[in-house]
Order: C-alpha cells, then sequence, then structure tokens
C-alpha cells in the first residue's frame, strides 16, 4: 500500500462520514467527557 | 479530515472529538496546541474524562492500525480506571489481529499488565503472556522491555 492509498483511508467521503460530533476546543469537549466518562480525542490538523 | 471507515468512526463514536488546526489563531486553539506541542501533523492525543494524557501518535494510518492505536489508549484509561478486565479485552483484541498490527506487540505487553492487576498481582501472569510475547514478537522492543527474567 503506498502513501495515496494511506492517506485515502482517512480522506473525506461524503458518502459515508458519520455523524461525528467535531468540537473547536476543550473548553466545549471536557464538560462533556466528564459528564458522559467518555475519553477525549484531541486531532491536531495542517491547515488547508 | 474526516474518516470514512466503519469502524473508526465505531471507535470514534466512543470518545468526545476535538480537532484543531495548527494555523487557528483562536486563544483556546493557541493555548492547545501550546499545551500539547505536537511537533508534526496529523498528531492524536488521547485523554481521560479528567483530561489525563494516556497515549500521543502522529501521522497518517491504516484504518485498522489506527483503531488498533486508540484501543491500546482506551486499555490505558480503563487500567487507569481500575477496569482491567476491559482494559485487558482491549489489549488482547489488539494483541490477537491477524495480521498483527504495529501496536500489537505492545497491547500482548500490557496484556499481562491487565492479568497480573486482575489476578491478585501474581508475576505468574506476567510470566506467560510475555513468553508469549517473546514467540511471537521476539524482535519487539517490547520483548525487550519484558525479558526481565533472562537478564
Amino acid at each position: 500500500m503506498d502513501s495515496r492509498q494511506l492517506i485515502a483511508n482517512q480522506q473525506p467521503n461524503e458518502d459515508h462520514v458519520a455523524n461525528l460530533k467535531w468540537h473547536a476546543n476543550l473548553e466545549e469537549a471536557s464538560p462533556l467527557a466528564r459528564e458522559s466518562e467518555r475519553p477525549i480525542l484531541v486531532q491536531f490538523e495542517a491547515p488547508g | 479530515m474526516t474518516y470514512p471507515r466503519e469502524d473508526v468512526q465505531e471507535i470514534l463514536s466512543q470518545m468526545v472529538l476535538v480537532r484543531v488546526s495548527l494555523a487557528d489563531r483562536e486563544p483556546e486553539a493557541r493555548a492547545l496546541i501550546k499545551r500539547y506541542r505536537t511537533l508534526w501533523s496529523p498528531g492524536f492525543v488521547l485523554l481521560d474524562h479528567h483530561e489525563t494524557e494516556l497515549r500521543r501518535f502522529l501521522g497518517f494510518q491504516q484504518g485498522p492500525d489506527f483503531v488498533a492505536e486508540l484501543r491500546v489508549g482506551l486499555g490505558k484509561i480503563h487500567l487507569l480506571h481500575r477496569r482491567p478486565e476491559q482494559a485487558y479485552a482491549e489489549w488482547r483484541a489488539v494483541a490477537d489481529l491477524d495480521p498483527p498490527a504495529p501496536v500489537s506487540a505492545e497491547a500482548l505487553y500490557w496484556s499481562g499488565i491487565a492479568r497480573f492487576q486482575q489476578q491478585k498481582k501474581s508475576v505468574d501472569w506476567l510470566r506467560e503472556y510475555w513468553s508469549e510475547l517473546g514467540e511471537r514478537f521476539p524482535d519487539s522492543r517490547w520483548w525487550t522491555h519484558a525479558d526481565v527474567w533472562e537478564s
């Protein structure tokens, strides 16, 4: 599998994208995580 | 970046998700970037619900390997919160992947620790799991970490 295929696994596919809610900061996410005792995943992305 | 694979979506649905662009100039985003100081993108930091960092990793991965990374992190969260059975379930599943994921050896190492915690801290469990590590992943650094009886 080359790098283009690797990236394809994590590229937009609007037909299959789940209804995942992404927050913009921990101030939003932390209260939800504490309330539900769910872990938090922070993803840092390059611009663009 | 989004995730078309169902297995990735399923595990992400168990988490509260935060996405930050490294170019974001908002103060909250800058604070987050400064706090975790990821040096490359994409960068991922897994926290428990008290914001304790349990795992971080970098770069694109195939979907199954990405899920395995997250499951190893979830196992650590379970262990931290005294749920060794759930920790074991996460780690054993990753250890048993066929073909193995890049983190399968690490997951097997932690499986022994979860069993150790479950079974009255008997080192026999560590010996059993870590012997399996030597058999299945002899070139892994996790086997090096586990090889305490041979040193």
